[in-house]
């Protein structure tokens, strides 16, 4: 495990010294717009930067909420950083009993009611797929990102991804990942997109189409 | 003509038959009807039960399926692909549901493991590595919500329940199969009551993965039609038996999978192929029965009818003889019979009187002449025994009608049936005519013929005594012997009546015939013929002859008689009396008559023509008188020939005259008025008086010549000429004589005042010719010197 993280931080740092040059830009933000086949905006997409330079960039070890309410997950799809821990609060009167199965995470929390006494650590990147053992219609992604440089759509479709790395425009990212709960059944799936390829409208807005049409969710 | 027992039976056969087939029909027609519709109704209904059961099981199946993917052990499992774990938990949880096999497929639908059921077989295991996951994932979705695919797996038809396996996404596919197999069907049918098959359905095949029914009719039940047409189940033919309709259970791409449900009808039938079957017996029986009840009808009606048949025929061949006591149960054949009996009696009493009546003469109550001959004919047939056979007839009898009128005649005429039957017991006696009888009576022993004959006279002419009437009548009677006179009936009656012929014209009371008299007669007969044939020929046999008379105070003639001769082809001359009485007697005098007027007309318009002046006389009988056509006919012929009457004049004999005075007075006068002369011929053989004939209207007496001709001779003969000469001139009368034979006749004559003469003296009768020929030559025969002298 050792040499792989040497590697990549020697990488990385190679990377970083390439990009000094376009450093000199304060931070920027860029924006996604995820669309589906019909151009409706999709909300609850992922979409991930892969940084050029491998980074190992300082762990938050952020702490998160997944909340329980009305037999649903709140919210639906968290976006966390690998590292962080997300609580599983049960605001329902009624129990639940949470679990993953998903390589990234697996856990269970058998049957509980409030909050229960420690949050789960996402310490693999990946996709996470929450559910209830007892309610069946409960579904919850979290997707672990391995880097910040990831953003979760609103309603209208949009994120923005703020480039903290110190290089120019989007040079610092090599590639794209994109993800959506129904781009697979198993929800593990992603997309993923060269820079090169994308197209940055005038506004440097990047627009991004899913290969499927939207199904609504029930919570919409 | 059909035998009225089988009209009966065929009418009572035919009814019944049409009404039982009319009700068989229409009951068979309903209630297949009913029962059809029934059917359809209920295979309806069990169809909509299948498929209420058939999707009860797959939510069945599909709950129990769920059970396992919901099992949170499992689905751990399924999410570490841990496969012996996933493997035990498919086992248990197939053994739990009885599953036939199990898969897992991973959300690709690619196969990650199965399961088969412990009691499959090994070659069910490892088929299953082919199984095609692929398909079946993809149809189960393709089936939305059902969760069910139906597959065909090694040659077997499995549902299969698809659902997915969530973490709480989808992770995995689990297929649940279930066999679609006999059992199953099976209990579809116990549930549906309908045979249950299931199939997959291509153009080249259908394949059957399972079936209720029997396989000898799996074939034919499958393919048979939904629809049910069993309006005339006709029993023994091949109906239809079963119908099938298919529920669709799943497309396929090898065709689609069919649940094929089948109602037998023969059993759904059966009911009422036994309803069926019992009106057909009742049918037949019903039908049966109205024969027999007819045949047994029509032997009570034609039975007797036919023994009135044979009665009657009987009946028609006159055997009356009582009718046969028949039992019949029948009122009106009872009747029928009576009737008859009576009509026997009644027609056998008729008869009897018709026959009766048909053979006797109705007043006397004796056998007519024709039921006499035949009896007579039997009598000769029988015996040569003798017997007489007179033929009796009453003279004078129109007189006794006339004069003591017809109920007396009729007790005459019983009266002597009487005396003719106290006659013998044997005879056999007739009324032949008005007034005539036949009698056949047998002598009695040592009797002779004569004898008996004599006997019958006698005891006949017995006066009669009626009341206060003492009537004596008289008889003439022919006798006839057999066998001399002849040995058949109508010969001997035949000649029994010549003889009576015979003894009328003599006016004698019995005669009997005599050999050769038939002949006699029959020769008269056929001269009579040959008269005819002359008149009708009119060929010169018969011609006109006329003498000469001559007035004896002026020596003229101016007279003469116009007399008839007939020379007859074979027996040259015929005799005048002969043949014109034989005309008098058959009526064809006044055909004679006729033809002699015409041709003396014609004859004495010749002469007229010829300058000579002779007025002809005709003799004309008592018979031509009373014809009313005679005078106009002589006056319409005198006419054509321009004659006037005096040309002709008419002599009627004496006893013409007198046999009915009063009417031949009458008939005269009307000649007399129309300007003839008549004169009375053969005056002096009748036995008229003078004072009859002075009434008479008559000119001309002439004194026959049976006076005349023994003139020289006899004196009385002179005193009777000479005084009837006297008389008649007293009376107005001129008198002629005929038969003047001599010179001295003449001279006697001429002295007595006689006016005129005839006969051979003077001349013969001659032919026309001769005639005129002895007028042109003729010295007048006139009275000699000496007479004249005297």
């Amino acid at each position: 495990m050792l040499v792989p993280i040497i590697l990549r931080v020697v990488i990385a740092a190679i990377h970083l010294l390439i990009a000094i040059p376009y450093m000199s830009l304060a931070a920027e933000k860029v924006t996604f717009n995820v669309v589906d086949q019909n151009g409706t905006p999709v909300k609850e997409a992922v979409v991930e930067l892969i940084p050029t330079l491998a980074t190992d960039l300082s762990m938050p070890n952020t702490r998160q909420v997944m909340d329980q309410l009305d037999k649903q997950f709140t919210p639906r799809t968290l976006l966390i950083t690998r590292g962080d821990s997300v609580a599983f609060p049960n605001s329902d009167n009624i129990r639940h009993h949470v679990y993953s199965f998903s390589p990234a995470k697996r856990f269970e929390i058998p049957l509980y009611a409030g909050t229960p006494g420690t949050p789960e650590l996402f310490d693999k990147s990946g996709v996470v797929v929450i559910g209830c053992n007892i309610h069946d219609s409960m579904i919850g992604f979290i997707y672990v990102a391995a880097s910040p440089f990831a953003g979760l759509t609103d309603d209208q479709g949009f994120t923005s991804i703020e480039n903290t790395v110190d290089q120019p425009n989007m040079q610092a990212f090599q590639a794209l990942i994109l993800w959506h709960p129904q781009l697979s059944l198993n929800a593990q799936d992603t997309l993923s997109f060269k820079f090169e390829d994308l197209q940055q409208s005038p506004d440097g807005t990047i627009s991004l189409t899913m290969p499927f049409t939207l199904i609504p969710t029930n919570t919409d | 003509m059909n035998r009225l027992r089988h009209q009966i039976l065929l009418l009572a056969i035919v009814l019944v038959s049409a009404v039982s087939l009319t009700i068989l029909i229409s009951v068979w027609i309903s209630t297949a009807k009913y029962t059809q519709k029934q059917i359809t109704g209920d295979i309806a209904l069990a169809e909509r039960v299948f498929d209420q059961i058939l999707e009860e099981r797959q939510s069945q199946l599909t709950a129990s399926a769920r059970i396992l993917t919901l099992d949170f052990g499992f689905r751990q499992a399924v999410a570490t692909w841990d496969i012996p774990t996933i493997k035990s938990a498919l086992l248990n949880q197939g053994d739990r549901i009885s599953a036939n096999f199990l898969v897992l497929l991973n959300p690709n639908g690619e196969l990650v493991t199965s399961i088969v059921a412990n009691e499959d077989s090994q070659a069910e295991i490892d088929a299953m590595d082919k199984f095609d996951s692929a398909y079946l994932l993809a149809s189960s979705q393709q089936e939305g919500a059902s969760n069910a695919s139906f597959v065909i797996h090694d040659k077997r038809l499995y549902q299969v329940i698809v659902i997915p396996v969530r973490a709480p996404n989808i992770i995995a596919w689990a297929g649940i199969g279930f066999r679609m197999d006999a059992d199953l069907a099976q209990q579809l049918l116990n549930i549906t009551n309908l045979n249950v098959s299931f199939v997959q359905k291509n153009a080249s095949e259908t394949r059957i993965f399972a079936s209720t029914l029997e396989d000898e009719n799996l074939a034919e039940a499958i393919e048979a039609h939904t629809t049910i047409d069993q309006s005339f189940r006709i029993p023994l033919l091949k109906n239809q038996q079963f119908s099938s309709s298919s529920r669709p259970i799943s497309d396929n791409p090898n065709g689609p999978i069919e649940a094929i449900l089948t109602a037998s009808l023969s059993e759904a039938f059966a009911d009422f192929d036994q309803l069926r079957d019992a009106i057909l017996v009742i049918t037949i029986i019903i039908i049966g029965l109205a024969a027999i009840g007819s045949a047994f009808l029509s032997n009570n009606l034609a039975g007797p009818l036919a023994e009135l048949e044979g009665i009657a025929r009987r009946m028609a061949q006159g055997d009356y003889q009582p009718l046969p006591k028949v039992k019949t149960r029948t009122r009106e054949i009872d009747a029928l019979f009576s009737a008859f009996r009576s009509m026997g009696d009644e027609i056998k009493e008729r008869e009897e009187r018709i026959l009766f009546q048909a053979t006797h003469d109705p007043l006397t109550g004796l056998l007519n002449r024709a039921e006499m001959i035949r009896q007579l004919e039997d009598l000769i047939h029988h015996s040569t025994k003798p017997f007489l056979l007179l033929s009796i007839n009453i003279n004078g009898f129109r007189h006794v009608n006339d004069t003591f009128g017809p109920a007396v005649g009729d007790k005459c005429l019983i009266a002597v049936a009487n005396r003719l039957l106290d006659l013998g017991d044997e005879v056999l006696a007739a009324r032949s005519g008005a007034d005539e009888f036949h009698l056949v009576c047998s002598p009695e022993i040592e009797e002779t013929m004569k004898h008996l004959g004599k006997r019958i006279e006698i005891s006949l002419c017995k006066s009669f005594r009626f009341d206060s009437l003492n009537l004596n009548l008289t008889f003439s009677i022919g006798a006839a012997i057999f066998p001399d006179n002849g040995n058949d009936a109508h010969t001997l009656s035949r000649r029994a009546g010549i003889a009576l012929d015979k003894v009328r014209s003599e006016s004698r009371g019995l005669g009997y015939y005599e050999d050769g008299e038939e002949e006699a007669h029959l020769d008269r007969l056929a001269l009579l013929e040959d008269l005819k044939k002359a008149l009708e020929k009119d060929d010169g046999q018969l011609r006109m002859y006329y003498q000469p008379k001559q007035n004896l105070k002026t020596g003229e003639i101016e007279k003469c008689e116009a007399l008839i001769r007939w020379i007859h082809p074979e027996r040259k001359f015929v005799s005048p009396d002969l043949f014109v009485a034989l005309a008098e007697q058959s009526g064809l005098i006044a055909r004679l008559t006729d033809w002699v007027i015409l041709t003396v007309i014609k004859q004495v318009a010749v002469w007229q023509a010829d300058g000579i002046m002779l007025q002809a006389a005709i003799n004309i009988s008592a018979q031509d008188l009373e014809r009313e056509e005679l005078l106009p006919m002589v006056l319409d012929e005198l006419g054509k020939h321009a004659l006037a009457p005096d040309a002709l004049s008419f002599e009627l004999t004496e006893r013409d005259m007198m046999s009915d005075a009063e009417k031949a007075m009458h008939l005269m006068e009307n000649f007399t008025r129309r300007g003839f002369q008549l004169s009375v011929d053969d005056y002096g053989i009748g036995q008229s008086s003078l004072s009859k004939l002075k009434q008479m209207p008559v000119s001309e007496i002439k004194i026959d010549k049976s006076f005349v001709q023994p003139l020289e001779e006899s004196e009385s003969d002179r005193i009777i000429v000479r005084s009837t000469i006297e008389l008649g001139h007293r009376f107005n009368l001129k008198v002629i004589a005929e038969g003047v034979e001599t010179q001295k006749a003449l001279d006697l004559l001429h002295a007595m005042g006689c006016d005129f003469i005839q006969g051979y003296f003077l001349a013969r009768p001659m032919p026309p010719g001769e005639l005129n020929q002895w007028l042109a030559e003729r010295e007048p025969a006139l009275p000699s010197d000496s007479a004249l002298n005297s």
